[in-house]
């Protein structure tokens, strides 16, 4: 039978939320529920009221960014893996959000994967593979 | 000479004279700044008659144009007069004053949208104030709340702790964190200018920006920082119910000052946190307050009139019940479709109900006999529950009890039995949120006013026959439960992503597979919604029948039968959609629907009608009254009034009451033997650099060559000048004809022309008599103007007033307004094109020809009309006949 896997993708590019769907969908060995927000407050809302195996989360989100979500789901779910995706370099990234490096790199630490925009289709299903079958 | 040379200079100068290029310059400006002020006025009342929602930008900017032009004005008038009228610049800001109080948060009583007073923005009721809120807490405990705290805990809390408190019904324990929170909070990061700024530029009309703005201000309320005696207080009293009940979680929900009346639910709209332990709820405190800054939030303000700032944000924090059963119950259907009071029930948590996305079970209850008249099992596979920490998660429910009622008779009963008692207790029908915990113990979540849309007694087959109907129109879609009334037609919209919907276009009908709540932020220009799964009272239901939007929930597959772009008519009232325009439907509708108009009843209508009352009416009507006073202008249009009345006035008399400075006269030499001097106050004249006299070739003011085509015209016979007789003259300046100021201008018998490229003010002594005229002709229509004025003259005073008679009547026939008073005639005429303006002033220049001294010839009184007819037929020198 097949696993099923309950996820939230969170992006503000509807774009990018389509080619993960697509690029989970080609792996037939995994049954993929996705669920795609593409603003913070309706992230939180979908973690709140729901339960997910796995989060993708965008860390560049206008309101709140991915790193201050990134702190309220671990603050909820501390359990989860997360994994978080950039379309900038992630050794610079605390530049790009104006952040401090500090809390940028605390949250990568606990990050479960690390993913940089563009990926392509293999990228994306190794990295959730190998999380689903460590961590579900 | 030596004698008028004193009588000028015994006159003291009592105000500031300024130059005439000066006084041309105020003139214009005040002209313009009148002219805008008065079309933005039209506008203001343009606005509040059509009923439409604004947005508080938009009228903004109409007020502030007002605003700054009337203040322009005065000023202006201020200046030109050399300091005159100032108490007319201070009655602007009196009545500015009166508009900030007007304008001021929190100005209407706590019932401000349901008072029937419709003028009052001020009341008894109104005891609390805004400003007093920061003397107050900044929580409550539950116990402690009655209605008397709704403006500083919302009146969802107040109203759920009143019954608690007051009828003894059961509601979870917690705590309410007051407005005050939230304004000291705004207040800290000085962020209440900068959300006011962000929202005020909001264009309502383009979704992609509802959101850009939305995301800035949350963003602006994320990177905040918060106070730490807020953070403080909350993890206090999370304690104090800690201590009370062991490990507890909370849910975090919205109170709103004004949310939950009537006629505003706010269903749905803002945010709620589920099953919060104390770790999250800083975090989720404060996702509750941004909340209010959602794009539907912010477009349900907009399009029901609530302003911002009168509605501070509270929050509600209650011990979370692991639920058995929850649902909504309405004591009267709020379609009044069915006898009895609704209850919606789903097990598991109640979110599922209010977002539309299950279909509960329903029971409708006699009222009387609390016995259940009807029950449809609806359709719930799985239930949400809450998990051991925070969040919440669905789980399916067992087969075995799928479609079986999971409410008792008991415990539909005392359901009931407290559902009245709330309806009683307030006195009106009520929407009530209610859940059972594991143990069988009911509590009461929420009760807010229930709106009840009266129902459509008319059937509409009596009206059409639907055969009829059916055979000219086919039905594409038949069924689904109608969730709010109406017959509307338009385009479909199938929305597939959450995201499509900011495209979507105004006047479509929207077809979802979902109600949810996102749908609000667009539903203002939806003509109807039709979704295949719903409920009726669901958020987006609510939120619907209060804008009067059709909507048709359960309407299976209408996502896949409804193709894009196809125009359909959906009819809510009777589950149909129809292929096409039904004209004869939506007519027939337009006829029997009560006109539902929320925005015309709402605050920011209401606030704006009050302050469109210091703007638009005229008081002052009658420039010749004594009440035409400064003092006396009551609104900003009266102040426009007085000063372009006293403004024409003063150009009027630009030649006594200016001052020569650079300005050069030149001696115009033409035809008419008149010794006229041209001063140009900028664009009247040609480069005339080096020139000591002009010649009419030089002149391109439109409105002087006019006057000097019309002396020019071929039959006028100017005579030579006439010997000026000093007495006399001196006579006539002592009688205040001429402005006695003038000591450094040689007077003798010269005329001027002051001009620009679109004024003229001409001041003529012709022998005895003088004559002033003055215009202005611009593309603006409203700013053209001639005022004329003829006085004086040689003859006997029967022979003088003769000739102000033929004036009097050749202006009158030419449509000036004209008052005539001895020999003194004023004629004037306002708001004519351009080209009116230049025709007119030719003929005022062919008239001055043509009574040159007339008034030795005026024989009799038969010779008036003999005159003016011949003038009026062309001919310029009629008194040549008379001899």
């Amino acid at each position: 039978m097949n696993k099923k896997i309950k996820m939230l993708a969170v992006d503000s590019e509807e774009i990018i939320l389509k080619s993960i769907s697509r690029a989970l969908k080609s792996d037939k060995s995994t049954e993929f529920i996705i669920t795609t927000s593409t603003t913070s407050l309706d992230a939180l809302k979908q973690i709140r009221e729901n339960t997910f195996d796995l989060i993708i989360l965008d860390l560049a989100l206008p309101g709140m960014n991915g790193i201050e979500i990134f702190r309220r789901i671990k603050n909820i779910y501390p359990e989860i893996p997360i994994i978080i995706m950039s379309g900038f370099s992630f050794s610079g990234i605390h530049y790009n959000l104006g952040m401090d490096e500090i809390a940028v790199n605390e949250t990568f630490s606990k990050a479960a994967g690390f993913l940089l925009k563009p990926f392509t289709t293999d990228e994306i299903n190794t990295l959730v593979k190998n999380i689903v079958s460590k961590d579900i | 000479m030596k004698l008028l040379n004193s009588i000028l200079k015994s006159k003291k100068k009592t105000e500031e004279t300024i130059s005439f290029k000066e006084k041309l310059h105020h003139f214009q400006i005040l002209l313009s700044s009148n002219d805008e002020a008065l079309k933005q006025m039209s506008n203001l009342s343009d606005l509040l008659n059509s009923g439409r929602p604004f947005s508080k930008g938009e009228i903004h900017a109409i007020f502030s144009d007002i605003l700054k032009n009337t203040e322009d004005v005065a000023y202006h008038l201020f200046q030109m007069c050399g300091g005159k009228f100032k108490t007319l610049i201070t009655q602007v800001d009196k009545i500015k004053n009166k508009c900030s109080e007007i304008l001021a948060p929190g100005s209407f009583c706590p019932d401000r949208w349901n008072c029937i007073e419709p003028d009052c923005n001020e009341c008894e009721k109104n005891e609390s104030n805004a400003n007093e809120i920061s003397g107050k807490p900044y929580s409550y405990r539950v116990d402690e709340i009655t209605m008397n705290h709704i403006r500083e805990v919302g009146g969802k809390m107040s109203r759920l702790c009143e019954i608690h408190n007051k009828l003894l019904i059961p509601i979870p324990d917690g705590f309410a964190i007051t407005t005050r929170f939230f304004q000291d909070f705004l207040a800290h990061g000085d962020l209440y200018s900068q959300i006011d700024q962000a929202i005020s530029s909001i264009d309502f009309n383009d979704n992609a920006q509802v959101q850009q703005i939305s995301q800035v201000i949350q963003a602006m309320l994320i990177s905040a920082p918060i106070p730490s005696l807020i953070e403080k207080i909350i993890l206090n009293n999370f304690e104090y119910l800690s201590e009370k009940h062991g490990e507890v979680l909370v849910s975090v929900r919205s109170s709103a000052i004004g949310e939950d009346d009537l006629h505003h639910s706010f269903a749905g709209l803002h945010y709620t946190a589920l099953n919060v332990s104390k770790a999250n709820i800083i975090d989720a405190c404060f996702e509750v307050l941004i909340s209010k800054y959602l794009p539907r939030s912010l477009v349900y303000r907009f399009l029901t009139g609530l302003r911002d700032v009168d509605m501070p944000m509270s929050i509600g924090c209650m011990q979370m019940i692991d639920a058995e059963a929850s649902g909504v119950l309405f004591t009267k259907d709020p379609l009044s479709n069915k006898a009895g009071i609704i209850i919606h029930a789903v097990r598991g948590l109640g979110t599922k109900v209010v977002d539309g996305s299950v279909t509960p079970q329903e029971y409708i209850v006699d009222a009387s006999s609390y016995k259940v008249i009807h029950f449809n099992p609806g359709n719930q596979n799985y239930k949400t529950v809450p998990r051991t920490t925070d969040g919440l998660h669905d789980v399916k429910i067992q087969d075995e009890i799928i479609g079986k009622p999971c409410l008792s008779e008991k415990q539909v009963k005392e359901l009931t039995e407290y559902a009245l008692k709330i309806e009683n207790y307030f006195g009106s029908p009520q929407d009530i949120e209610w859940t059972i915990d594991k143990n069988g113990k009911m509590f009461i979540l929420q009760c807010r006013p229930l709106a009840v849309t009266e129902k459509n007694t008319t059937k509409i087959n009596k009206k059409i026959s639907s055969s009829e109907l059916k055979s000219k129109h086919p039905i594409i879609l038949e069924g689904g439960v109608c969730a709010s009334p109406g017959i509307n037609s338009g385009n479909v919209f199938v929305l597939n992503r959450t995201k499509d919907l900011v495209n979507f276009p105004a006047g479509g009908i929207l077809v979802v597979k979902k109600a949810s709540p996102e749908i609000i932020g667009i539903l203002h220009k939806a003509s109807g919604l039709i979704a295949d799964i719903g409920n009726t009272t669901g958020h987006l239901s609510i939120i619907a029948r209060e804008l009067g939007i059709p909507v048709i929930v359960n309407a299976s597959e209408a996502t896949l039968k409804l193709s894009n772009d196809i125009v359909i008519t959906i009819d809510a009232d009777e589950c149909k959609v129809y292929m096409g325009k039904v004209n004869e439907l939506i007519d027939w509708y337009k006829t029997t629907a009560v006109e539902k108009n929320i925005f015309a009843k709402s605050p920011m209508h209401r606030i704006w009608q009050n302050i469109s009352k210091l703007v638009i009416p005229l008081n002052l009507t009658d420039p010749g009254a004594s009440s035409f006073s400064p003092e006396n202008c009551k609104t900003f249009h009266d102040i426009t009034r007085f000063a372009h009345e006293y403004s024409m006035r003063e150009m009027f008399s630009l030649y006594e009451s200016a001052k020569y400075e650079d300005e050069h006269a030149y001696p115009l030499k033409f035809t008419v033997p008149l010794d006229i001097h041209v001063i140009d106050l900028g664009g009247g004249l040609k480069d005339i650099k080096g020139k000591k006299q002009i010649i009419p070739d030089d002149i391109i003011s439109e409105p002087f060559l006019s006057l000097i085509n019309g002396m020019t015209a071929p039959g006028i016979k100017w005579a030579g000048p006439l010997p000026i007789d000093l007495k006399g003259f001196a006579n006539l300046l002592m009688s205040n004809v001429v402005d006695s100021n003038r000591g450094d201008r040689d007077l003798g018998s010269r005329s001027y022309a002051i001009i620009s490229d679109c004024y003229l003010n001409f001041f003529s002594r012709l022998g005895y008599h003088f004559s002033r005229l003055d215009a202005y002709a611009s593309n603006e229509l409203n700013n053209n103007y001639i005022n004329f004025n003829f006085r004086g003259g040689a003859a006997d005073p029967i022979r003088r007033m003769r000739r102000a008679r033929i004036i009097t009547k050749v202006l009158e026939s030419l449509n000036f307004s004209v008052s005539l008073k001895d020999d003194h005639v004023l004629g004037t005429i306002r708001k004519i094109p351009s080209s009116s303006i230049l025709l007119l002033l030719s003929e005022i220049g062919r008239l001055m020809g043509a009574i040159r001294n007339v008034d030795v010839t005026l024989t009799n009184e038969e010779s008036i009309q003999k005159f003016v007819d011949a003038f009026l037929q062309g001919d310029s020198s009629p008194a040549a006949n008379f001899k």
